[in-house]
């Protein structure tokens, strides 16, 4: 089964990192991975994104054409990358960040991404590491102990807890959160 | 007794292409002597050029040679530098060739300080293609392109190349060649970036153009217009208008060489991947040791 | 980034470095452009650890001048570039191809003309590649599509670089060259073995018209971009002029057999044809799959092997299919090209040309595919 994956937003925001890990954990366990980050000219505070293709057959076209995950961080990179999305595709937002979304998906959810990580590790540097929790809650893609593990290998040396906090936080958001219509996004505002 | 060249010099390539009476055949001649004298073997020298008539030079000289595209000769002469950095390079350029297509190469090949003698011969005008102005025209002097005489100002390749970081520059001209071969030889015992400039006649090109139409007088006027570099440091500048400096200008030995600097990185680089090895090793053995495969209990 | 045994997750720019310290590579010069830029950043760091020389020259024509300097000097030789510098390097390519000295050019084609949409993919450097330096030559030049593909052809490009004495071009573009991607690396037995210089001056000693050797083996040869005779030393005799630009073109377009590759998929029933080399080539696979799916045959040719053109081969391809069908990141290069090879003017020739900076999508391919499919 071919899944695609978007994560967007700003540079800076670590939403390259998260997809280079999900796709890093997918090689680790077998699965054909494939990864390929945009920038725009600005790479710190510009619109960035990454697509990750996970299939368990050889990945044809190497681009993203119908999105299942999408989590996103800031309304610019809604705007350019919000695309390629279908009325079933899991996305994400942060409400304080996105607050106009385009037709599409018909259900969205409302995740202040930027305070989780705020109160789960103080720092909103490991924002990445959130998004990957909210990631391995919603979609069946990697399990959680190969995120982990992907996790541990891969983090700055010093960071590890850190950002193993803030992956069990986004974890337990999900838990806590329901998808909204798209129309009633404004309301999920905290 | 008289020099032998003939071990030197590809004599079924003869004649050469150089006008009677042009200087370029000094500074080779020159540039030959100072080989002998330093011991080098023809084997291990690497002699290369630009397009021009002094880049016609490696063609006449039995060794490796290298005859390369406008301007490039260094950027070649670097890559085969830093392929064989045992080996002795040496190029050999015009004017044009060095200091305006090759003008960035030049100042980059300096401020490197890699182990290579460049000797530019200036005769101040592009020969070749038939006495174009070039960046060391003087001002108001006649050329194919200009006519009305030359407003570019020109360089000061001695002045540019200590600037850009060379560690030995010199300049000498083709009236006296056993000077000449003296700073050429100077320039190839150097470690490091060696410019040697020579002044040198073209009179088909510039001296017909400028009052100077005979090889002979315009060689003789090059000379009168050079002054010991002692001597020219106690001059007045108005003493200085239309003379030139010759000499041993520059040098300096404890910048770094470039080939040598490379090859510490090579060694840092090599220790880095042998730390590295290392440490994975003694990880491993710091492990404790499973007994048996599969973690299955061991018989004993 | 991850080694599990020879299952590795590289980017395009990562696997061609890896691949060319694989081939023996042991020079890089180059100039600072994306997206080739991670070819020499990684090579910066790998080269010194073998042993090798890492150069970042002033500008693009001085890596070109290295490269040279470097392989006559006894190294493999490589550079990396992007369109504005392979214009750049096109004189000293000139040079290389003249003095038959071996060199790998890696081009990771970006869109032009100029500064162009940095870094958006495209594939509008292939004419340049073959056509770009002035003069009469041939050309070698590759354009894998698939990451295990890039590997083994930038082995391939130090090995037909040496065996034929020229100049090699790898061309991919920004897609392959930023896109990381599990794949395996290709075996010993794959990729052959690896041979040092002198091998191939036993077994292909007559590519070369110059003399064979390099510098400082004490054969005190001459190397020159001037037309020369067979000892190397400049000529204008008319015959021998002739004869060495004849030997420049022939050496490759004689050996083309041993030099083309090409990969077809469904091609043995085909109506349609497609033909495209580089990233196109998943999409148009796709577009294959789909086609296939609601009962239209076709097939497609990608094409390894840019230069020398398989002309022959698409002219008996062209001969067995109804319609020929050209997804490009250009205006219609390889379809000029194909056009060319079919000698036909009856021949149903389409493009589908994308030359945006995004890629061409599998739906692109298919849309056409059923136009064509219905004109039939």
């Amino acid at each position: 089964m071919r899944t695609e994956i978007r994560f967007a937003g700003v540079g800076g925001q670590g939403n390259i990192l998260a997809g280079e890990w999900v796709a890093l954990a997918a090689h680790n366990m077998g699965l054909n991975a494939l990864q390929s980050p945009t920038y725009t000219a600005q790479v710190r505070g510009g619109p960035t994104s990454v697509d990750v293709l996970i299939d368990k057959n050889p990945i044809g076209y190497p681009r993203l054409t119908s999105i299942d995950f999408f989590l996103c961080l800031a309304q610019g990179a809604w705007n350019l990358f919000a695309t390629q999305l279908k009325q079933d595709s899991i996305v994400v937002v942060d409400p304080n960040l996105v607050t106009k979304v385009g037709p599409g998906p018909q259900m969205i959810y409302p995740i202040s991404i930027i305070q989780v990580t705020k109160q789960a590790v103080e720092k909103p540097v490991y924002t990445s590491a959130v998004s990957l929790g909210i990631f391995c809650r919603l979609m069946s893609t990697i399990p959680q102990d190969e995120m982990i593990r992907t996790i541990e290998k891969n983090a700055p040396s010093g960071t590890v807890e850190k950002n193993l906090l803030a992956f069990r936080a986004g974890w337990d958001i999900v838990d806590e959160t329901k998808p909204v219509p798209r129309d009633e996004l404004a309301l999920a505002v905290a | 007794m008289a020099f032998n060249y003939a071990n030197w010099l590809r004599q079924d390539l003869m004649p050469h292409i150089w006008c009677p009476g042009c200087g370029i055949g000094i500074v080779l001649k020159s540039a030959i002597r100072a080989m002998e004298s330093l011991g080098w073997n023809q084997d291990t020298i690497g002699f290369v050029s630009g397009i021009g008539c002094t880049s016609r030079a490696p063609g006449y000289v039995d060794m490796n040679t290298l005859h390369t595209t406008h301007g490039r000769a260094l950027t070649f002469a670097t890559g085969l530098k830093m392929a064989a950095p045992d080996k002795n390079v040496v190029v050999m350029a015009g004017d044009g060739d060095s200091a305006a297509i090759g003008g960035n190469h030049l100042i980059h090949s300096c401020r490197r300080n890699i182990n290579i003698t460049m000797i530019i011969v200036n005769n101040e005008i592009y020969g070749m293609t038939g006495g174009q102005f070039s960046p060391t025209t003087p001002g108001g002097a006649r050329a194919a392109t200009a006519p009305y005489g030359n407003i570019d100002p020109g360089f000061d390749l001695c002045k540019l190349t200590i600037a850009a970081g060379a560690t030995y520059v010199a300049r000498g001209h083709v009236a006296n060649g056993i000077y000449l071969e003296r700073l050429i030889k100077g320039g190839m015992a150097h470690k490091g970036f060696a410019v040697i400039e020579v002044m040198s006649n073209c009179h088909t090109q510039y001296g017909r153009r400028n009052q100077h139409p005979d090889p002979a007088e315009l060689i003789e006027h090059i000379a009168s217009n050079a002054v010991m570099l002692t001597k020219w440091d106690k001059m007045t500048p108005e003493e200085k208008s239309g003379k030139y400096p010759i000499g041993v200008l520059h040098k300096e030995t404890d910048k770094p060489e470039y080939c040598e600097s490379f090859y510490k990185l090579q060694q840092h680089a090599q220790e880095r991947v042998r730390d590295a090895s290392r440490k994975i090793a003694e990880a491993e053995a710091m492990k404790p040791k499973r007994e048996g495969a599969g973690g299955e209990p061991s018989e004993n | 980034m991850t080694h599990n045994k020879d299952r590795v997750f590289w980017a395009g720019n990562e696997t061609i470095a890896e691949a060319a310290l694989r081939a023996g590579c042991n020079f890089y010069a180059g100039y600072p452009i994306t997206p080739s830029s991670e070819i020499a950043a990684l090579l910066s760091l790998r080269l010194p650890q073998t042993g090798g020389v890492f150069l970042q020259m002033e500008d693009e024509i001085a890596a070109m001048g290295a490269v040279v300097g470097g392989s006559l000097g006894g190294a493999k030789a490589m550079t990396a570039t992007s369109g504005p510098g392979f214009s750049l390097k096109q004189e000293n390519i000139g040079y290389a191809i003249m003095s038959e000295t071996p060199c790998v050019i890696v081009d990771v084609q970006r869109g032009g003309p100029s500064t162009g949409a940095p870094t958006a993919p495209a594939q509008s450097d292939i004419m340049q590649a073959r056509w770009g330096t002035h003069g009469d030559h041939s050309m070698i030049a590759l354009t894998p599509g698939t990451p295990a593909e890039v590997y083994r052809e930038t082995v391939r490009a130090f090995h037909l670089s040496e065996a034929y004495r020229t100049p090699v071009m790898l061309l991919i573009d920004e897609i392959i060259a930023h896109t990381t991607e599990s794949f395996d690396i290709p075996t010993d037995e794959d990729l052959g073995p690896i041979h040092p210089r002198t091998w191939y001056q036993e077994r292909y000693g007559a590519n070369s018209f110059r003399p064979f050797h390099d510098f400082y083996q004490g054969k005190h040869i001459h190397i020159t971009g001037l037309s020369h005779n067979e000892r190397g030393f400049a000529t204008t005799t008319p015959a021998i002029i002739q004869r060495g630009i004849e030997h420049l073109v022939n050496k490759i377009e004689l050996n083309q057999k041993e030099i083309e590759r090409n990969d077809t998929y469904m091609l043995e029933d085909a109506e349609i044809a497609l033909i495209a080399f580089g990233s196109p080539g998943r999409a148009s696979k796709e577009a294959v799959d789909i086609a296939r799916a609601e009962g239209i045959k076709a097939g497609l040719m990608r094409i390894i092997t840019f230069w020398p053109f398989p002309t022959a081969t698409i002219r008996e391809l062209v001969d067995k299919v109804r319609a020929v069908i050209v997804p490009e990141m250009n205006m219609g290069m390889l379809r000029g090209e194909v056009e060319r090879a079919a000698m036909r003017r009856d021949v149903q020739l389409h493009g589908v040309n994308c030359v945006g900076g995004v890629p061409i999508e599998p739906q692109q391919v298919i849309d056409k595919i059923r136009e064509v499919y219905r004109g039939l």
